[in-house]
């Protein structure tokens, strides 16, 4: 078996979304404060209880997005309860604020989305969810719809889900092994679909669903390829045929938000593009078990390369110790 | 994983050797050995060195090039004499490589199905393994017959061969 763990290390350096992102930190300052200003000059608005910090970012599985359209999440709760005010309301008195001659928010179902742009290209964009308290406690109401007929305030717990997520793996090597896993993930849907798009959220809590990790025991090595390749097995057992169309099975797996509202995160997808999802991970099998199989580090990288971004390839040359200069005698075969 | 699914990731070949890691011709290498299969009666023998690299890590070895008949080399039906051009391809491949591309031992063709090494072949094969210089302690023969190939590691400590099996991925 080839020993590939460094180019893992290399490839996840590349992929990673830096931690001290500064640039991003700044953005969302600078959203969060101009949000402040202008709801302060509405009268009808409430106040702000406070932001919070959702999505990758927060459970730290955020990648170089392959368009470089960064992708900020920013929750922000106001301090009363859904009865105050219609969903629709609330989300059209922070589109206002938001409102500026360089920013132009719209409203989608679970947030509102503001599309920065550089030299007429996406740079990056902030959604930013709506959330009113809850008498219970538990979680809160987050303003849902884009118009009179979609509104709705529906239970979320984003706070108790970056919980779950991060508090699952005890061990630190275990779940840093796991953050990396996820980016693999992400970084092969962002390769393999182009023509419609896997919920980060999806591969994120199959991952966490039913990682495997694989740290030796005796001196602590990680072998990221084995992880992966247990990991994406053990997804793809989960899947369970939902019908036959025209002679071809379909699949679905269904993995449902350990909180509330606790619905399956693929729910959006069909069964057809649900049933890719099964097949390209297949594919992407085959080639983590060859690249474990194979002892050539250069040969199982390339191959890893058509399913992981920019994989990193080792020369022939690194693979291999140095030799003797020979000496070669003539001979006769018969 | 079914050896379909590698057969179509690559036609290498490998063999397990006597110390359990692997000696693995390269796809390529395969396809310029099967070039001088002696499949036709107008074919006559072919020969040359196996080249390749001492992998990091395990002491698995890649056959990735091979030299191939050249001038001063003689060929018969039934004869192959390797000449003197093979070292200096052996040691032009060492230099282009900063000393990697090793010298693995050598190959020839039989106009047989099953190839097995004849008195002469031995005789070779014991000289080289005795005389040359290479790393470590075995060089790898390989027999290419009309239907495929045979491998064999020579030991420089006690002069003896042994046929390998092939080996297929679990």
């Amino acid at each position: 078996m080839a020993d590939i763990q460094k180019q893992f290390e290399k490839f996840h350096d590349n992929i990673r979304l830096a931690n001290e992102n500064r640039i991003l930190k700044e953005k969302r300052d600078v959203l969060k404060n101009n949000l402040g200003d202008a709801l302060k000059k509405n009268d009808d608005a409430p106040t702000v209880d406070k932001y919070l910090l959702q999505g990758s970012y927060a459970i730290h599985t955020g990648i170089n997005p392959p368009n470089s359209d960064y992708d900020i999440d920013i929750g922000v709760v106001f301090d009363c309860t859904k009865e105050a005010f219609g969903a629709l309301k609330l989300k059209n008195i922070v589109k206002e604020a938001l409102d500026h001659s360089s920013r132009d928010p719209k409203l989608k179902n679970p947030c509102i989305t503001i599309q920065y742009t550089k030299d007429g290209e996406d740079e990056y964009h902030v959604d930013m969810p709506v959330y009113v308290k809850r008498d219970d406690g538990k979680g809160y109401d987050l303003a849902w719809g884009k118009n009179s007929s979609s509104e709705d305030w529906l239970h979320s717990d984003p706070e108790g889900l970056v919980d779950e997520i991060n508090g699952k793996y005890s061990d630190e090597d275990e779940r840093a092994q796991f953050r990396r896993v996820v980016k693999y993930l992400k970084a092969w849907k962002g390769m393999k679909f182009t023509a419609f798009t896997i919920p980060s959220i999806g591969l994120t809590l199959s991952t966490w669903e039913m990682f495997a990790p694989d740290i030796d025991f005796y001196d602590n090595s990680k072998n990221d390829l084995a992880a992966l390749k247990k990991t994406v097995a053990r997804i793809l057992s989960a899947f369970r045929w939902v019908a036959g169309v025209e002679g071809k099975s379909l699949y679905r797996l269904q993995i449902c938000l350990p909180v509330s509202p606790r619905n399956d995160v693929f729910e959006k997808l069909t069964d057809q593009q649900m049933t890719e999802l099964k097949d390209k991970m297949e594919s992407l099998l085959d080639t983590l078990k060859y690249a474990e199989n194979e002892e050539r580090s250069e040969k199982a990288c390339k191959e890893l390369k058509k399913h992981l971004p920019d994989f990193p390839v080792p020369s022939t040359l690194e693979t291999a110790k140095a030799s003797v200069l020979s000496l070669n005698n003539t001979g006769s075969s018969s | 994983m079914s050896p379909q699914i590698v057969k179509s990731v690559g036609q290498a070949i490998r063999y397990t050797k006597t110390d359990k890691s692997r000696i693995i011709f390269d796809e390529a290498v395969i396809d310029t050995l099967m070039c001088y299969r002696q499949n036709s009666s107008l074919k006559v023998e072919a020969g040359g060195l196996l080249l390749g690299r001492h992998l990091k890590g395990g002491s698995h070895i890649a056959v990735d090039l091979v030299s191939e008949p050249m001038r001063g080399d003689r060929r018969t039906r039934t004869s192959f004499f390797r000449g003197r051009g093979h070292e200096r391809f052996a040691h032009e491949c060492w230099h282009n490589s900063k000393g990697v591309f090793a010298y693995l031992g050598n190959w020839h063709t039989h106009p047989c199905m099953y190839p097995l090494p004849s008195e002469t072949d031995f005789d070779d094969w014991r000289n080289v393994l005795k005389n040359d210089i290479y790393e470590g302690k075995n060089l790898y023969f390989v027999i290419v017959g009309t239907k495929g190939l045979a491998c064999w590691e020579g030991c420089s400590q006690h002069g003896k061969f042994v046929k390998l099996e092939e080996y297929i991925f679990p």
